[in-house]
């Protein structure tokens, strides 16, 4: 049986065998179904003329569903009006943000079967989006949508409509909705725990945070003398106003500074897996967001945008909506964002494809000490590089990233 | 943070699954897979109508059953088994093996047995089966719409190919079932979208459209025989029925009165007139041999005429049939000749005379009586009245010419044709009209196959006349209208002629009694018999079928029938129940008492209400024999009268302006005959008049509250606008040279002083909006307090207070 459903599968594989993909999309308009209601009504009355008047019959049935199909949404939507409200401005991919949406209905009549469409569709999927089975005559409904987004970016993505295709679906027209605020959903993370070795940190005089505690810097405040705490730290005028011993506190150091850079360039993930480019936003997202957690001062770069993300929860936000606003597929003909840059240094991940990479070194890597993390296939992965060289770790898209980067990235930090 | 990480393509899934309080993507419910299986099985169904072909035995029922049982058996397999869940992998070789299928046994049937299928029966078993194969997985989604559009090209063919009621019946259901579907479809996909605190069931009221659409559907079937619809049928050039003939036209196609031979063995076909040709034992027309040539013809044996060589070589192939009805079945399916012996077609009979194609009522002229002794009419024999025959081609064709007075008498209207095609008749007298002018039987080229008989008949030298054959008639119609204005006509014999012959034990007192009471008012002649006609239909109800005549009690009935008539122009309230025969006698005696030449006609009248819309025929049965009388209008001329009432003479067509004149005529008819609902609609159209200023502009206020709700443009232009069309109807109009602004200020005057800002902020606003370059901004406007202004500057205010126009002489 097995067998059998074996060559069934591959027979139907052979069945449907695209020959000419490149002409889907001239032929497609011959699948909607107002063509095919439209050459039935044609036929039959071609067959009502020539040859048997009952098919007239049929031809009135398919003139009166193509005509009510497209008469009604055209009477519709001159009565409807629409506002998207986004009531979270940021959220991340596959969490929910509330959208409130009001809706009005100026006709004297319900309206059936509208849906609010475009600029929220990311899956691609027929009956994404979100429906309202029924309008009341002359009121508006005021409704929240509970939106989980399945791609980072700025929403809507395009002015979202309000569609009707009711009764029959086999036409559709919309009226646009009014937009106030938008969502940016953020790249997917993986958490990461590590943070590089000491030899990769660059803990120079600048690199100190605003509110962590610590022994360098500028003072930050005071607080009541504990055990352990060095005499020098007492600050005395202060002591002496309260009659007790207070002591002065100061800055820390961050635990690391370095850059993350990001390849932005569509060129370097053509070819690639589709969602090659997402997976290194996802990467260096989880890199920020993960050394922000654990203290550390990071420069992110995409493309010409630099962002400086430090203690700051706000900057860490500048840092996501930069890498959420970065268009899918790359940015091109981007200037800038060059892995060899002169901004480049030891302390510093570069996210890039495998083809970027090697293209890179082929153009004196020797220059920069970079590490790099690099997006590749499954069967391109080890894969030396014609110099020899080894990525610092390399990522497939093949598999989960919270399968892989957490170990690659733990194993990178302490190599 | 987040406890796990995945790429895009994972999180998608992530999502959709997350969302549990959607259905999954995949699921059809299960209405919809009922709608499209039932869709499906009326398909199929409908096509193995048509390839049974009215046939009922033992293979045609396993052909109209085998798909249904398919499709039932395929679903409880599919479903049983689970195999829907691997449609994906098998379908599409099922799809392939049951549609190839069909081509290896047409072709294995071709070789082995040489049988085989018309191409459009194969293509359409193949859909079949590829309907069938589909059907049996409705919970595959991708199924469903190639599923319903071929199934809807079937159900088409079901429609095209056979005129059986049951097909389209299943063609008609399976309409509703597919707009069904279409609307379940439709709200299905809604659905997935649709929260679970809204109502996700579809809207009752949509069941209405397939609802309306199969009352109409079903409307139209039993409908189908309407005019319309079949005068609509046939561009193609036919054997005459649609009017467009064509030798080369499909056989059968049109039900046509060409000779069109019935090749490549077709089962049925239309009224062909070869048909009864071969083995029939009724004598035909036409015949293989020309009997101009070889012996002559015995006195006794009907002429024949030989057919042409082309049709000669296609009479073995005939099926011997008798179709006397019109009929409009003509079978697509073709089968081998050895099944066409099995399965023999019985012939169409009909009860009917004759039947006639044209406009009817007719009066179909077979016999005419001159001389009325008080009890037995005699036929006219004068031989010197016999009209003048001509055979003449025109277009191709031979007619027989009589001649037309038309060119000598303006009372006769334009050329009207007809075609009559005789069931059974035993004359040799063509029935026809009066003012005959020509006839035409296809082939029939020889004057001698003619001959004409007195009264301006034309009879064919044979016992009777040929069944089945189509005559076509040309004739001319009086028209009554341009009687009366002929001083001329009618003018009295000057001798006794039998034609004003009165019998002397006729009462001639009742005679004069009547035509003095019905002819009051009357001035010429044509006018005097036409009333006294009327008279006739008033005070006598023709008996339905007692219109023989007798020649025993005629004289005596006839007095009677005088005496019992009252003579004033109301009439009784109960007409007086007698045979046409009697009343005809009567009418002509009266006509003749007035001193014109009348004469009795019995014929054939084609009833208007037997007409079949269908056929566009009208059937002359054995009760529309019938008796009337003919008026001499001077110099041989003779006017149909019809004194029974019941019965119409055919009038002329009309034209456009007559047409509107008739309407017109009728319509204050109508007026007058409904005096209370007349008065009613009067009423309400004056008064709807006096208020039509309101009327209109509570309208256009309703169209400004639409536009403001609407927010189409400015709502201050509009609002000014509507103030000013306002002030126009009150007869306050804004004056040419004066601004609309200052206009609006003179307005003040007419509002009190505390709603007087409204109309600032109106006007203030309309000056940014007229005049402003930017867009948006300028004064707020608030809908209440502009509707407030609105109503209160309403047109009665306008009129009764109109505003204070300030004139100005300083350019504004």
């Amino acid at each position: 049986m097995k067998r059998l459903f074996a060559e069934l599968r591959r027979t139907s594989r052979m069945l449907h065998y695209d020959f000419c993909p490149s002409a889907n999309s001239r032929v497609y308009w011959l699948k909607h179904p107002l063509v095919v209601l439209t050459v039935i009504a044609l036929v039959a009355l071609a067959v009502g003329v020539l040859v048997n008047p009952y098919a007239y019959i049929l031809f009135a049935v398919a003139a009166v569903v193509i005509g009510s199909g497209i008469v009604w949404p055209l009477i519709v939507v001159r009565g409807l009006g629409a506002e998207v409200e986004m009531l979270s401005a940021h959220c991340r991919v596959g969490e929910m943000a509330v959208i409130r949406l009001r809706l009005q209905n100026r006709w004297l009549f319900p309206v059936f079967g509208l849906s609010l469409q475009r600029g929220f569709l990311t899956t691609g999927v027929a009956h994404d989006g979100v429906a309202l089975a029924s309008l009341p005559p002359c009121g508006t409904v005021e409704c929240e949508w509970l939106f989980y987004p399945a791609r980072r970016g700025v929403y809507p993505s395009e002015p979202p409509v309000l569609e009707t295709a009711f009764p029959f679906g086999i036409f559709t027209r919309g009226t646009p909705a009014r937009l106030r605020g938008q969502l940016i959903v953020w790249p997917e993370t993986v958490p990461l725990t590590s943070v590089p070795d000491a030899c990769e940190i660059d803990s120079r005089e600048e690199r100190v945070p605003g509110r962590r505690v610590g022994e360098a810097g500028d003072m930050i405040g005071t607080r009541d003398f504990r055990d352990g705490d060095s005499l020098r730290r007492v600050h005395w005028a202060q002591t002496a106003r309260m009659g007790r011993l207070i002591v002065s506190e100061r800055q820390a150091f961050t635990s690391c500074a370095l850059s993350v850079v990001l390849d932005v360039r569509a060129e370097s993930y053509r070819g690639l897996h589709a969602e090659s480019f997402e997976t290194a936003i996802s990467i260096a997202a989880s890199l920020v967001e993960s050394l922000h957690r654990q203290h550390a001062h990071v420069e992110l770069t995409a493309g010409d945008q630099h962002v400086l993300i430090g203690e700051s929860a706000h900057e860490l936000r500048n840092g996501l909506d930069c890498l959420a606003r970065l268009p899918a597929g790359g940015v091109v003909g981007v200037r800038g964002g060059e892995l060899s840059s002169p901004r480049l240094r030891r302390a510093t991940f570069a996210v890039t494809s495998r083809q970027a990479y090697d293209r890179h070194l082929a153009q004196g890597h020797h220059a920069s000490e970079q590490q790099f993390i690099v997006i590749c296939s499954e069967e391109h992965r080890h894969e030396v590089s014609t110099c020899g060289c080894l990525p610092r770790f390399e990522v497939t898209c093949e598999r989960p990233l919270a399968d892989q980067l957490p170990a690659l990235w733990t194993r990178a930090c302490h190599a | 943070m987040r406890d796990a990480a995945t790429p895009a393509a994972a999180i998608v899934q992530r999502v959709i699954s997350r969302s549990a309080d959607r259905p999954a993507a995949t699921t059809v419910p299960l209405r919809l897979q009922a709608a499209m299986v039932l869709a499906a099985a009326l398909a199929v169904t409908t096509f193995s109508i048509v390839a049974v072909n009215g046939r009922i035995g033992a293979g045609e029922s396993w052909l109209l059953l085998w798909p249904l049982c398919a499709i039932g058996a395929g679903v409880l397999l599919v479903r049983g088994t689970g195999l829907a869940s691997l449609a994906a992998d098998w379908l599409s070789p099922l799809l392939l093996l049951s549609g190839g299928g069909v081509i290896v046994a047409e072709v294995v049937g071709w070789f082995a047995w040489g049988t085989a299928q018309p191409l459009e029966i194969t293509t359409l078993a193949i859909m079949r089966n590829v309907v069938v194969g589909l059907a049996i997985v409705p919970s595959y989604r991708p199924a469903h719409p190639i599923c319903l559009s071929l199934s809807a090209f079937l159900a088409l063919s079901g429609a095209t190919g056979t005129d059986d009621v049951a097909a389209h019946v299943c063609a008609i259901l399976f309409g509703i079932v597919a707009v069904v579907w279409l609307l379940t479809w439709h709200w299905h996909g809604v659905q997935q979208r649709v929260g679970r605190s809204q109502s996700r069931r579809l809207p009752r009221f949509v069941l209405v459209v397939p609802a309306i659409l199969g009352i109409a559907a079903i409307v139209s079937l039993s409908q189908s025989h309407h005019q319309m619809l079949r005068q609509l049928a046939g561009f193609l050039r036919s054997s005459g029925g649609t009017g467009l003939e064509d030798q080369a036209a499909r056989s059968g196609v049109g039900s046509g009165e060409m000779l069109v031979a019935g090749t490549n063995q077709i089962q049925t076909f239309a009224p062909i007139d070869d048909a009864p040709l071969a083995e029939d034992h009724e004598p035909s027309l036409y015949d293989i041999q020309d009997d101009t040539s070889g012996e002559p013809v015995p006195p006794k044996t009907d002429r024949a005429i030989s057919l042409p060589q082309e049709l000669r070589t296609k009479i073995d192939k005939h099926l011997h049939t008798v179709t006397e009805k019109a009929n409009k079945t003509f079978s697509v399916h073709r089968r081998p000749a050895q099944e066409q012996a099995v399965t023999p077609v019985s012939s169409i009979r009909s009860k009917a005379l004759l039947y006639v194609a044209g406009r009817v009522p007719l009066h179909l002229r077979l016999e005419v009586y001159s001389l009325f002794d008080g009890e037995t009419w005699y036929p006219d024999d004068d031989p010197r009245r016999n009209a003048t025959l001509d055979m003449q081609t025109l277009v191709g064709r031979p007619w027989l010419t009589l001649q037309d007075r038309a060119e000598v008498r303006d009372y006769l209207g334009a050329l009207e044709n007809h075609a009559i095609k005789v069931v059974r008749l035993d004359t040799n007298i063509i029935p026809a009209p009066l003012y005959l002018t020509g006839i035409h039987i296809d082939l029939v080229d020889r004057l001698d196959m003619f001959f004409a008989a007195p009264g301006d008949r034309v009879g064919m030298n044979r016992d009777q006349l040929p069944s089945l054959v189509p005559i076509h008639l040309i004739s001319r119609v009086p028209d009554a209208r341009r009687l009366s204005g002929e001083p001329t006509l009618f003018a009295k014999p000057p001798q006794v002629i039998p034609e004003t012959a009165i019998p002397n034990d006729l009462s001639v007192d009742a005679l004069d009694k009547l035509i003095a009471g019905w002819t009051i008012g009357c001035r010429s002649n044509w006018e005097k018999i036409d009333a006294v006609i009327n008279g006739f239909r008033r005070e006598f109800r023709p008996v339905a079928g007692a219109n023989a005549m007798s020649e025993t009690e005629g004289g005596l009935a006839i007095n009677e029938l005088l005496q019992s008539a009252r003579g004033t122009l109301s009439g009784p309230a109960t007409p007086r129940d007698a045979t046409d025969f009697q009343i005809a006698t009567a009418a002509a005696m009266a006509v003749r008492h007035m001193g014109h030449a009348t004469r009795l006609v019995s014929g054939l009248y084609a009833h208007p209400a037997r007409y079949d819309v269908s056929s566009q025929h009208t059937p002359v049965m054995m009760q529309d024999l019938h008796y009337w009388v003919e008026v001499n209008a001077g110099a041989g001329d003779w006017i149909t009268v019809e004194p029974a009432a019941g019965y119409h003479v055919l009038k002329p067509r009309l034209t456009w302006a007559e047409h509107c004149w008739q309407a017109c005529c009728e319509a204050l008819a109508w007026v007058l005959a409904h005096g209370w609902e007349s008065l009613a609609v009067l009423g309400c159209g004056t008064v709807v008049w006096s208020l039509r200023l309101r009327i209109v502009d509570v309208c256009d206020q309703f169209a400004w509250r639409i536009a403001g709700a609407f927010q189409r443009g400015p709502l201050a232009l509009w609002t000014v606008g509507l103030l000013l069309r306002r002030a126009s109807r009150a007869g306050s109009a804004r004056p040419p040279g004066m601004t609309v602004s200052r206009w609006l200020s003179s307005l003040n005057e007419v509002l009190p002083p505390g709603d007087r800002s409204a109309l600032d902020q109106l006007r203030a606003a309309y000056e940014h909006s007229a005049f402003s370059a930017a867009r948006g901004g300028g004064p707020l406007l608030h809908q209440r307090e502009l509707i407030s202004l609105v109503n209160q500057l309403s047109l009665a205010q306008l009129k009764t207070r109109r505003p204070v126009i300030i004139e100005s002489t300083q350019p504004l």
